[in-house]
């Protein structure tokens, strides 16, 4: 979430709020250490009170979870609840650090003391590279699709790729071996006529089931017959773009570092008749896809990475947490 | 040409060769001529033409239509030319066959239009011997104007500069040394055609018509649809016969068809061009003649037999519900299925009981099965404008049909007596069927005795008038003098604002326009539109069939018929408040740049600021959860500065996905969106249409099963329907997209005010 000017109105609430209960805690907590000469510790009255308020605090936090997981739900408008859940979690660290009277007690409370700080932690840093990483991944992937479909625009840009190769430099008799040995192709048509073929159903009426998104659409001219001399484009796609496109930067290829790929590609062209150029500027334009789809696959791992960390340390943070009560309690 | 506007002046009586003849202000002296004295086939207009047909602008460039004129009793110093001179009162008309200055001046004119055409005996042998058609048997219309007029070989010597012949077509010949340059085949290939293929080349004597940058006629981008040949008054461009391969199977021969009383008045030429357009079918009761949504460009005449029309998708529209055992009051959304009118009645639902299809027959709601008998056409508008079939065809019994081509329709629809002949069948079998799907006749079709007394009353009094393409019926402010059905074809209707056009809607087949107008006198409607005026600007989208009825039979009809007066003023009063409530919304300001996107034109355009979004998706989740599993948008589309208009319903100013529905089941509520009724057939068109991609088809399933033979076992039939987005209306009107963002990127806004956020427009001051 985004913290900018924008964000009074749905966050101001909530830093009212938190600042309110932590200053009003905080006071007593302080009074508390000055009557008794001591850091207060958990069984304390204002111990418990804070316990207690922290305690209801995580289950606030942890409740964002399946909150999200039921969007048609009308209970409040999800961003309400994030707002609420970063305000509120924030001081969740202090109010139970004051719980601990500045102890950490025994292993099962050193362990939640552990894991309230990563969580803590990793949802600020979650925070941090929201702030960052949309701008970044808006001024350096322009090219960005949905995360979802960078392989299938992937297989579809490979196939563009060698129609437009096979185009310009006229087919060979073992081309198709050649392209066949991954199994690219096949795999590409096998997975649409997996689908379509020997349906358990009838369908009646149109059969358009995705929605078309216009916008710019690339233009490449194709020769009419194929261009003399442009074999050396040909070992081209096949030894170095084609791997590129189908495995990015794990290939190894210098296809992966821009400024590499843009000299490769003009050395390419002084090989060629200028009637093969278009072809390699759209193979040029398929690999700086590539990277950019790379890139944001990169971007995207930060940008939900860290809730690898943060969700799974919650849970552990909350089941400990009844555990820890279920103790205090009993053994209180 | 029939014009859907007129103008309600009184009639102009005028006098042509001693015959009197009363016409409507602004006819031509030649139309006015027709009038008195063609009659029936056969009958000949005194007044000769050749740059000239009924259905051309007139250009009055050949002048061999040249009348002397007297208005009241004074005679013009000039003659004038019939094809393009209105009539006036009391005006009195000497053709050639009545005046020798005229005859005189029309066989000069005949002459040095024959002293450079090619010996006229060798060219109609020649035609004759080369090309083996009727063309050279009568239908040169200079040849025959020639002997009308007594005319023989010129006195004036040939021009001795011989013109090329162009035989590059496969289906056309083009001479240009019988060329008069009248511009026939010019205006037919660019007005009523829109093909804009040929034009002139040249000055002086090496003027001649060219096709495209003057490339040779095989070459250029003509599409061979014979319009300029049939137009050609000169045989200047002749047909190359059987150069086409074999005709198909059933073809039925020009001189059969010539013979046919269906194409009365049609051309031979022009059917023996067009041989293979009419294909007589035979079926066997039971066989399948035509299904809906097919796409296939022809219509069907019922020569024999009968034939049962029906629409088999399933009366049903897609409803978002809880699901059957649903424990939990937040969760709106459980799943999505087909329910009909009596499971879940929706707000601002039409109370429609007869669905107009393209046929001379409506289907109830309840049981949407018909017959059609022996004369009946079917399928004009899909072959008219390519739209899908509106319902399925069987024979009922063995029955036979003559599947007409979309060259042979229209000009059957265009020609004087075959036109006269389809509107008095419609008049006599369909008018009634037409008036049932009407939704402001709907109270009357419960009373049948009333229902009929409404159509003998309007059977003499109803016009068919033909509107072309783009073709404007009437224009805002334009005097009201009519109300108008549409039997096929779409309307747009629009209002002019302070910035652009905004259109209300789209009127489809049996929806009718043209009444606030005429309702002037009455006080309900007086209070809220202007009387007498027209409120709006109805523009044809394609080839569009109205019905004309006059104003003052209009006004009559409502007085006879009190119930059908109370239905137009509640009917009048609803349209006028929603046009009302609509205009409320729109934003008036207008953006060249913008507007090319379509976004100005939006009202509810799904934005995402890409700062603030981390692409979790969240927002296609939660529409998918909102309905049923299937997202109504993609979260892919334009980008603006640094918003993503996602691909989901804009709820356009301009809804484009409404025209073409061949059952009228796209509409758009008050509240501007998108709704798709229940007969909805799932043909695709308005997802086709959309220009954003914003309709889709999702199978839904309808409950039954078929035996698949492949598989050997039962399978579930799914029927397509059309989804768009609804704005969440039928949860609880928060778009889910939205509510469910947790970063605050996801934004519901105005093409508009998404122009002021980036900047395109600036912000207006606020107001104090």
């Amino acid at each position: 979430m985004l913290l900018n000017r924008e964000f009074r109105a749905q966050h101001l609430p909530w830093v009212v709020l938190a600042l309110a209960i932590l200053a009003g805690l905080g006071a007593w907590f302080v009074v508390e250490r000055f009557r008794l000469g001591e850091w207060p510790g958990g069984s304390t009255a204002v111990g418990l009170t804070l316990g207690v308020v922290g305690g209801v605090l995580i289950l606030f936090e942890f409740l964002l979870w399946p909150r999200k997981k039921k969007r048609a739900w009308r209970i409040g408008r999800v961003r309400i609840w994030l707002a609420g859940h970063i305000w509120l979690g924030l001081i969740t660290l202090p109010l139970l650090i004051f719980h601990s009277g500045f102890h950490l007690g025994g292993s099962l409370s050193t362990v939640l003391t552990v894991l309230l700080v990563a969580v803590v932690l990793s949802g600020a840093w979650g925070l941090v590279l929201q702030q960052l990483l949309p701008r970044r991944m808006l001024e350096e992937v322009p090219a960005e699709t949905i995360y979802s479909q960078i392989g299938r625009i992937g297989r579809l840009t490979r196939i563009e790729a060698r129609r437009l190769v096979e185009a310009t430099c006229g087919p060979t008799e073992d081309e198709r071996d050649r392209f066949s040995p991954d199994g690219e192709e096949g795999i590409d048509s096998d997975e649409e006529e997996e689908q379509t073929a020997n349906p358990s159903y009838v369908v009646v009426g149109a059969l358009r089931t995705a929605g078309r998104v216009q916008g710019t659409v690339l233009q490449t001219s194709v020769p009419s017959a194929p261009v003399p001399g442009s074999e050396p484009l040909r070992v081209f796609f096949y030894d170095e773009v084609l791997p590129y496109l189908k495995s990015g930067g794990s290939s190894r290829s210098p296809l992966a570092q821009r400024h590499r790929a843009e000299a490769i590609f003009r050395d390419l062209k002084t090989q060629l008749d200028p009637k093969a150029h278009p072809t390699v500027d759209a193979l040029a334009a398929a690999c700086d896809q590539r990277r950019q789809h790379d890139h944001q696959a990169r971007l995207h791992g930060w940008l939900h990475g860290w809730l690898l960390v943060h969700l799974p340390m919650s849970i552990a943070l909350v089941a400990l947490m009844i555990i820890h009560i279920y103790v205090a309690i009993k053994y209180w | 040409m029939s014009s859907a506007n007129g103008n309600g002046a009184p009639p102009v009586s005028l006098t042509i060769d001693g015959r009197k003849v009363s016409v409507p202000a602004g006819t031509t002296i030649y139309d006015a001529a027709t009038r008195a004295f063609v009659k029936q086939a056969g009958d000949r207009n005194p007044i000769p033409i050749l740059c000239h047909r009924e259905h051309m602008t007139p250009v009055a460039v050949c002048r061999v239509c040249t009348v002397d004129v007297s208005v009241n009793g004074r005679q013009e110093f000039r003659l004038a030319p019939a094809c393009q001179r209105e009539v006036a009162e009391g005006m009195e008309v000497r053709t050639h066959e009545t005046s020798d200055r005229v005859r005189n001046a029309v066989s000069m004119l005949t002459e040095l239009l024959l002293a450079d055409y090619p010996d006229p005996e060798a060219a109609r042998a020649a035609r004759l011997t080369k090309q083996g058609q009727s063309r050279g048997e009568g239908n040169d219309e200079l040849i025959e104007l020639a002997e009308r007029l007594g005319v023989e070989n010129p006195r004036f010597s040939r021009s001795r500069r011989e013109k090329p012949i162009d035989e590059s077509s496969m289906v056309i010949a083009v001479d240009h040394n019988a060329c008069i340059l009248c511009d026939r085949c010019i205006r037919a290939c660019n007005d009523i055609r829109n093909n804009h293929v040929i034009g002139r080349t040249g000055k002086g004597y090496k003027t001649r018509i060219a096709f495209d940058l003057d490339d040779p006629m095989g070459d250029s981008s003509c599409v061979a649809c014979g319009e300029c040949m049939i137009s050609c008054p000169t045989g200047a461009l002749l047909s190359k016969h059987h150069v086409l391969s074999r005709p198909p199977a059933g073809t039925v021969p020009a001189e059969e068809l010539a013979a046919h009383p269906l194409f009365t008045g049609v051309s031979k030429a022009f059917l023996d061009f067009n041989e293979g357009a009419v294909v007589r079918k035979h079926f066997r009761k039971g066989d399948v003649i035509c299904r809906e949504g097919d796409y296939d460009a022809t219509a069907y005449y019922i020569e024999d037999g009968e034939v049962e029309i029906f629409i088999s998708s399933p009366f049903k529209h897609v409803k978002n519900h809880r699901g059957a055992g649903s424990w939990n009051p937040f969760a709106l959304v459980r799943n999505s299925l087909l329910a009909g009118r009596g499971e879940d009645r929706r707000d601002e639902e039409m109370d429609t009981e007869f669905i107009s299809i393209d046929a001379p027959v409506v289907l109830r709601y309840d049981k949407p099965v018909a017959t059609m008998g022996p004369g009946a056409i079917f399928g004009e508008m899909a072959c008219m404008s390519s739209y899908p079939r509106s319902a399925t065809v069987v024979a009922q019994t063995d029955c036979t049909l003559l599947e007409v081509g979309r060259n042979v329709l229209y000009i059957l629809q265009r020609g004087k007596f075959s036109k006269a002949q389809l509107d008095e069948r419609y008049r006599q079998n369909a008018l009634d069927n037409h008036l049932r799907g009407a939704t402001v006749f709907a109270r009357m079709v419960k009373n049948e005795d009333e229902f009929k007394k409404l159509v003998e009353f309007l059977r003499p009094r109803v016009d068919l008038v033909r509107v072309n393409n783009g073709e404007v019926i009437f224009r805002q402010g334009d005097p009201a003098d009519a109300y108008y059905l549409i039997r096929i074809g779409f309307v747009k209707v629009s209002q002019e604002r302070p910035g652009g056009e905004f259109v209300l809607t789209y009127f489809g087949p049996g929806k009718s326009f043209g009444e606030i107008g005429l309702m002037g006198h009455i006080p309900e409607i007086r209070d809220l539109a202007p009387p007498g005026i027209r409120t709006a600007t109805c523009t044809a989208l394609d080839h569009v069939d109205l019905v004309k009825i006059k104003g003052e039979d209009f006004r009559l009809l409502l007085e006879q018929f009190p119930s059908v007066q109370k239905s137009f003023i509640d009917y009048a009063i609803t349209i006028l408040k929603q046009n009302e409530r609509m205009l409320r919304q729109v934003n008036e300001d207008s953006l060249g740049d913008f507007l090319q996107q379509g976004l100005m034109n939006a009202q509810s355009v799904l934005v995402l600021d890409l700062e603030k979004c981390t692409r979790c998706d969240e927002c296609t989740k939660a529409c998918a959860d909102s309905h049923g599993g299937v997202t109504r948008l993609i979260r892919e589309g334009l980008r603006f500065d640094r918003f993503l208009v996602a691909s989901s319903c804009r709820s356009c100013l301009d809804p484009y996905c409404m025209v073409g529905c061949p059952v009228n089941s796209i509409r758009r509520r008050g509240s501007l969106e998108i709704i798709i009724e229940d007969w909805c057939i799932g043909c695709g068109k308005c997802a086709e249409n959309c220009p954003y991609g914003n309709i889709n088809m999702h199978p839904f399933p309808t409950g039954q099963n078929v035996f698949d033979e492949e598989l050997r076992r039962k399978v579930p039939v799914l029927q397509q329907k059309a989804t768009t987005c609804d704005l969440c209306r039928e949860l609880d009107g928060q778009p889910s997209c939205v509510y469910a963002c947790p970063h605050d990127a996801a934004h519901r806004m105005k093409g508009s005010d998404l122009a002021r956020e980036i900047g395109i427009v600036a912000t207006p001051p606020p107001v104090r």
